[in-house]
């Protein structure tokens, strides 16, 4: 251990304020050594952007053709079994791209849905969706929320069977549901856009 | 070099995180957990319109919403959190630099 006692600290003055300049120096050089920004969040994707955009579009007008169409056979699931693989088609190849751009292994609002989910009772197979959602960037879990949310609006159109999709549903499906799923991630684009 | 004119910019730098977040918990977050709000209650409301299984749908569907909603605001405090960590990083950078004459960081 170096004791100083008070006539080598007056000696020793002029180099303290040195010191310190080289201390902050060293410190940041060790700390911002190749890194020159920090990125957190995937750079913007034009496709994602302009697919999610034209996938809200053909998902609203597909909505509104079944509710004019409800109780008729141009209505039904069964005729209209294109329009979800399309959707399928679509978000996977929008995924695709996401994975490829991932900045994070893990999105930090996973874990934190995960607990909070494990703490309410919750049904079984409701809490068994949300908690497999793999460990990814955020960009690629809101993704795979969007095409899980679209595979929900399949079984509720083959579950309506004659009924077909009524107009009380417009509402729970474009202003909730996957409306609020496709807005979350275009959301995301422009303001990455923005940047 | 002027460490109180690093700090400043360093507070600046965090406070318009702090703002930034508000703002965008306003604008987006909040308007779009009240519209998924109201589309719960409006599917209780219709059940009558809906088979059992249909209605299990979209209350599920609700629900992934509601978590979309909160993974899209993560990503925007990401954002957030990563301009101002750049932003003192160029100040600390500026500093630097500037003091020693030549581009160290």
């Amino acid at each position: 251990m170096i004791v100083f006692n008070r006539a080598h600290r007056g000696s020793l003055l002029p180099y303290l304020g040195w010191l310190r300049h080289g201390l902050v120096l060293l410190f940041a050089g060790l700390v911002l050594a190749g890194c020159a920004s920090v990125r957190l969040v995937p750079a913007y994707d034009d496709q994602i952007d302009t697919g999610l955009t034209s996938l809200y579009a053909d998902t609203s007008v597909f909505v509104d053709r079944m509710i004019a169409a409800r109780g008729t056979a141009a209505g039904s699931y069964d005729q209209n079994i294109g329009f979800y693989d399309g959707v399928d088609g679509r978000l996977e190849a929008l995924i695709a791209r996401a994975e490829a751009h991932r900045v994070l292994k893990d999105c930090p609002s996973t874990k934190l849905v995960g607990r909070a989910l494990a703490a309410v009772r919750l049904p079984a197979d409701v809490r068994g969706q949300i908690g497999t959602l793999p460990a990814d960037d955020c960009q690629v879990v809101l993704l795979r929320l969007t095409k899980s949310g679209f595979s929900d609006m399949r079984q509720f159109h083959q579950a309506q069977g004659a009924q077909g999709i009524p107009p009380s549903a417009r509402g729970p499906l474009l202003d909730g549901g996957v409306g609020a799923l496709l807005r979350a991630g275009i959301t995301v684009e422009i303001a990455k856009r923005a940047k | 070099m002027d460490a109180n004119d690093l700090t400043n910019q360093m507070l600046t730098a965090a406070k318009g995180l702090a703002g930034t977040i508000w703002s965008q918990m306003q604008s987006y977050a909040l308007p779009e957990l009240q519209k998924i709000a109201i589309q719960i209650v409006a599917i209780a409301e219709n059940h009558a319109d809906y088979t059992p299984a249909g209605a299990k749908a979209l209350l599920d569907m609700q629900v992934k919403a509601s978590i979309g909603v909160i993974v899209a605001m993560t990503t925007l405090t990401l954002l957030a959190v990563q301009d101002a960590i750049n932003a003192i990083l160029d100040a600390v950078r500026s500093l630097v630099n500037g003091a020693i004459g030549f581009a160290l960081l």
